[in-house]
């Protein structure tokens, strides 16, 4: 036996028997690494076979030595050495390793966080639908290059008025719908749509389908595929936002004009007090404070008796009552003192019902006035009375005396002595003509005025037969419509027609066939009275001066005259409320045109 | 017995340009002055300066409205209050064509009312015409030979 032969045996069987003994451990070791292995007995049961071989091997080392046990233990040891290794080696990979529960348990959770997004998902989803459903945003989506409305929910078709039918037909089109001065703004969204693949909100209208009223949206949109042509398109409602925004402007204006009011009413020369139908004052303005002495807080809330005492049953009078009517109210102080009012009165209808609103002026200072111009009145018509009798007396003295003179002497004067004594009787004449058209003139103006149905016609033929009848001399045509009626003062209408007749029957003097004419046309629409001469006539452009008191358009040379009758015309016209005017042209005669009121012709109006 | 004019009349001119005008168009009637109302009254009545006199009711009276001391519609409305002279034929000769005065002038029993005009002519006209009807024409029963 050699010493080599022992050396393998002893290392061989040492070796072997580590290995053996690795086996086993690590057999032990996986099934208690992992307890629900199948076959788990099984590997226990190799696990404690392989102890007594590992063993057995050590005991060899305490055998003789016999090439066939030394060749048997090689085998064993070259057997088992790897065996050991690569079992300690998944040793170490079963105990990193993780269990199925582990795994199953980690599927489970990934399955629930995936449940739970999905729900998510469907709840977001639900959510959108519902918002696109309830109505609050019209959806759409569209055609970005035809305009074309390619799905849309039923708040957009609402909001323009289409149906899903024509929506289906392809009948929508957005451009179609849009007024031309937005569709500049609509393509500048597209081209940004296009660019940036979002649009901003902007606002434009849409024409409604149905009645072509427009609806103002608040619109912005998303390309739905980066690639395509469809966007989606939001479309917000904005009626109700303009309409609360129009009445927000209407509230802003109306506080304006509030404020308007407020200062007018302020600035009232009167006192202004607006009362509710039951007579309690709601608002008074400064010149009420002042006029009745209260501040305003004494008197809003309270009635309006509180001022005006007298005043008959309630304020909720409906009429209206004008300044000056003739009410005659006294208002009363706050100190108990009591002045001569008048008062307007108007109805106001708002919303908080029927308001009454009135200005309130005192006219204790009008009433003196009043008084004041009556005395005044009386003087002057004291002094006309003087100037009827008194200046009169003189000038008949003079114009007396110097016929007097002219009969009694006139043979012993000379013939410039006797036209000094005549140009003495014309002047006093001259004068009292003055003195009597002056009269004539206030007269009109003082007397108070009686309407009566006149006969025009009548009057002019009897005033014309005058004329006739003091220079019977003369041959004048006169012409004089029949039945012409005016509804006029008779004392009047005779002054009228006798200055205008008369300044007619003047004029005519040096005509060679003298013709005066009075008659009635329609001039505007309404009677018009007319005296046509065919005299002298005058040049229009000093129309103006026509009616001015003591303006002449001729010489006392010319024509004898006092420069008031054309002035006496025109205050009795104007007294009646009508008007007169005239047309003339030099050397061709001359018209002058009255109105009065409720005046006609009983045999129709030339025109 | 000749027919008496009885003017009261305050304005001398107008006093010396009347009588003037009767005289030259009858010179056959007298016509007494008397220079305001209550001379008139007096000269009526036989009162004051006229006194216990033995004048006689005028034909007609010429009567001016506006007169010192008692206003001619005061003299009017005496006149026609007592019965010696409410039928004494009145003439209102005055410078006044205001309606007024014509209206209470005839409301107080006027028989006439004329309007002394400023030319002198025409007053001399108006003047033949009064005398002419007044004291021709026109019978009274105070005219007859009154006291």
């Amino acid at each position: 036996m050699s010493t080599s032969l022992v050396w393998v045996s002893v290392v061989s069987c040492a070796l072997a028997s580590l290995a053996l003994l690795t086996i086993s451990i690590c057999l032990w070791l996986a099934v208690r690494a992992r307890p629900n292995l199948a076959f788990i007995t099984l590997y226990r049961a190799v696990a404690l076979m392989l102890l007594p071989y590992a063993f057995a091997e050590l005991l060899q080392l305490f055998e003789p030595v016999t090439p066939l046990t030394v060749a048997l233990s090689v085998f064993t040891a070259l057997v088992s050495m790897p065996t050991a290794i690569v079992l300690v080696r998944t040793l170490e990979g079963i105990s990193s390793m993780q269990t199925t529960e582990q795994m199953s348990q980690q599927v489970a959770e990934a399955n629930k966080a995936r449940d739970s997004l999905a729900a998510q998902l469907r709840r977001t989803e639900a959510q959108l639908r519902r918002l696109g459903e309830a109505g609050a945003i019209g959806l759409i989506v569209t055609n970005m290059t035809t305009g074309e409305v390619l799905e849309a929910n039923d708040r957009f078709l609402n909001l323009v008025g289409a149906t899903r039918d024509e929506l289906e037909q392809h009948h929508i089109n957005w451009r179609a719908m849009t007024p031309t001065e937005h569709l500049g703004p609509s393509d500048d969204a597209v081209t940004q749509l296009r660019a940036e693949g979002i649009t901003s909100a902007f606002e434009k209208e849409y024409l409604h389908r149905g009645d072509g009223h427009r609806v103002p949206v608040l619109v912005g949109a998303a390309l739905l595929d980066p690639s395509g042509e469809r966007a989606l398109t939001y479309v917000l409602d904005l009626s109700e936002r303009k309409r609360t925004e129009a009445a927000i402007a209407a509230l802003q204006k109306q506080r304006a004009v509030d404020a308007k009011f407020r200062a007018l009413l302020e600035s009232a020369p009167d006192a202004m007090i607006i009362a509710d139908g039951a007579g309690t004052m709601e608002l008074v303005n400064e010149q009420t404070e002042k006029l009745f002495g209260y501040a305003r807080e004494e008197l809003v809330g309270r009635r309006v008796d509180l001022l005006l005492p007298n005043r008959d049953g309630d304020f909720s009078m409906p009429a209206t009552l004008q300044m000056g009517s003739g009410l005659e109210l006294h208002g009363r102080r706050k100190d108990g003192t009591e002045f001569p009012v008048e008062m307007s009165v108007s109805p106001l209808v708002t919303d908080e019902g029927l308001l009454v609103s009135s200005a309130i002026r005192d006219v204790s200072a009008r009433t003196v006035t009043e008084a004041a111009l009556r005395a005044s009145n009386k003087e002057l018509e004291a002094f006309s009375y003087s100037v009827a009798h008194d200046l009169r007396t003189p000038l008949r003295g003079i114009n007396g005396f110097a016929k007097v003179l002219a009969d009694d002497s006139g043979e012993r004067l000379d013939d410039e002595g006797r036209l000094c004594l005549k140009k003495i009787q014309d002047s006093s004449l001259q004068m009292g003509a003055l003195i009597d058209a002056l009269l004539s003139l206030a007269r009109v103006s003082r007397s108070e005025l009686r309407r009566e149905r006149i006969d025009l016609s009548a009057v002019a033929r009897s005033v014309s037969c005058s004329l006739q009848q003091v220079d019977p001399a003369r041959a004048v045509e006169f012409c004089v419509q029949d039945e012409l009626e005016a509804n006029t003062d008779p004392t009047l209408a005779r002054t009228l027609l006798e200055n205008l007749l008369g300044n007619a029957w003047k004029f005519t003097r040096d005509a060679r066939e003298p013709r005066i004419e009075f008659g009635a046309l329609t001039h505007q629409g309404r009677c018009a009275f007319f005296v046509r001469d065919n005299g002298v006539g005058f040049d229009m452009a000093f129309s103006g001066k026509l009616f001015t008191t003591f303006q002449r358009l001729h010489t006392s040379r010319e024509f004898p005259g006092t420069g008031i009758g054309l002035a006496t015309c025109h205050r009795i016209v104007d007294r009646h409320g009508g008007r007169i005017w005239a047309e003339a042209e030099v050397s061709r005669g001359a018209t002058f045109y009255f109105s009065l009121p409720e005046s006609r012709a009983a045999k129709g109006l030339h025109t | 017995m000749s027919k008496i004019i009885l003017l009261v009349e305050d304005n001398e001119s107008d006093e010396l340009l009347t009588i003037r005008a009767f005289k030259k168009s009858n010179n056959a009637n007298e016509v007494l002055v008397v220079r305001d109302g209550a001379e008139a009254l007096d000269y009526l009545f036989r009162t004051g300066a006229y006194a216990g006199s033995d004048v006689q009711l005028p034909t007609v009276m010429l009567l001016d409205l506006n007169l010192p001391k008692v206003s001619g519609l005061d003299v009017l409305r005496k006149v026609r209050s007592d019965e010696r002279t409410k039928m004494l034929p009145v003439v209102v000769l005055t410078g006044s064509r205001e309606d007024e005065d014509i209206t209470r002038s005839y409301s107080l029993g006027a028989n006439a009312y004329v309007r002394k005009p400023v030319d002198f002519s025409e007053f001399m006209k108006a003047a033949e015409t009064l005398g002419l009807f007044w004291l021709l024409l026109n019978e009274t029963p105070l005219g007859r030979g009154g006291k």
